[in-house]
């Protein structure tokens, strides 16, 4: 009663306002429901599981694996895939592919892109800076094939790309045995590799 | 209830358990009155509040940092509240049926139950939610205008049902 008699002394628009706040304090009145305490300790449980999963897509979960597939890569996983190089001297592929075929467009596109970049790592612009790389850091020519593999790996271990690059080619073309392809071996397969050194 | 939302839900997408416990704490009750009061029975509504807990915990690397967290959880609750054919249809109160005359929550119950959807919706994103304006507008789709004055039209129609719940 009291209520009503202040509600009446106020501005139509403050009666509004008082009139919405005391809804809104009727409506906590009415508002106090809580979810049964089985389907409370179902939903946590199975809901904590799902966030403690590691999240690969989330910031921290995506610098783990790009980490990883850098580490992969990094480690010469790749050293066996098909060679892209070709001499950038005579304009002869180093070695041919296994199935002999001419290189199409794109791949001689990609070749072009591999020597480019060789260039670059060089830190000598043009022709012959890349060839001053391919030459350098060679190993000497009656040097086995393990030594030449431990010189690609120690290239690729630290960032001289382009030197690997030139010394894998190299290596292939003195150690690869006709009729057997031109795959490097994996690091695995290097006992397998014959020494003629 | 902001600021602190998005600091646990940042620390719930780093595989944060107990930062998930904290926030289904502070919105277990007001995310399940809005379900319950919008759904034909319990039992649908408990089944929606469970999908909706575990879509939060398992789309929480949708959840961009910059993004409000408690809008964000009441436009998936409503998506699947959309997505459940038949959710939509509170327990029906009948027009004409006599409001208790001395019980004024009970009274309000009632009136709530025989609001429109759209109506009762907003009410419920602002009274239990806490949703502003801005907020049920960015929700629902609906112009701020057209959600101030369909609050309005509510509130007013409520007020008018509860008279002598006043003093």
């Amino acid at each position: 009663m009291a209520c009503r008699a202040v509600m009446d002394n106020l501005h139509p628009a403050e009666q509004d306002e008082v009139g919405d706040l005391l809804l809104s304090a009727l409506y906590r009145q009415a508002a106090d429901e809580l979810p049964p305490p089985q389907l409370d300790q179902a939903v946590r449980q199975q809901a904590r599981k799902v966030v403690r999963r590691r999240n690969w897509l989330a910031p921290s979960g995506l610098v783990l694996a790009l980490g990883a597939l850098a580490v992969v890569v990094g480690s010469g996983a790749f050293l066996g895939g098909p060679s892209v190089q070709r001499p950038l001297q005579s304009g002869k592929p180093l070695i041919s592919d296994p199935q002999g075929a001419p290189p199409s467009g794109l791949e001689q596109g990609r070749r072009s892109r591999v020597e480019l970049k060789m260039r670059e790592r060089a830190g000598r612009p043009g022709e012959r800076g890349a060839q001053a790389v391919c030459q350098s850091d060679l190993p000497p020519v009656d040097a086995g094939a393990m030594e030449w593999l431990r010189r690609i790996r120690d290239l690729r271990q630290s960032g001289a790309q382009a030197r690997a690059l030139c010394l894998q080619g190299r290596f292939r073309q003195r150690f690869s045995r006709p009729g057997q392809g031109t795959s490097l071996p994996a690091r695995e397969g290097d006992k397998a590799l014959p020494n003629p050194g | 209830m902001s600021n602190l939302d998005e600091q646990l839900m940042r620390s719930c997408r780093q595989g944060d358990a107990e930062a998930f416990d904290r926030l289904y704490m502070r919105y277990r009750g007001p995310l399940y009155r809005y379900l319950l009061r919008q759904c034909a029975d319990d039992d649908q509504a408990q089944s929606l509040y469970r999908e909706i807990w575990l879509r939060v915990a398992r789309s929480r690397a949708s959840w961009k940092p910059s993004q409000a967290f408690r809008p964000w959880l009441y436009r998936l609750a409503r998506q699947r509240l959309a997505g459940r054919p038949g959710a939509l249809a509170p327990s029906p109160a009948p027009p004409g049926a006599s409001l208790p005359q001395h019980d004024c929550v009970a009274r309000l119950q009632l009136l709530l139950g025989q609001l429109g959807d759209e109506h009762r919706e907003l009410f419920l994103l602002r009274e239990e939610c806490g949703l502003t304006v801005a907020e049920i507008a960015e929700v629902t789709g609906i112009e701020r205008a057209s959600v101030k004055n369909l609050l309005q039209q509510t509130t007013e129609g409520l007020r008018h049902g509860l008279q002598g719940c006043d003093g």
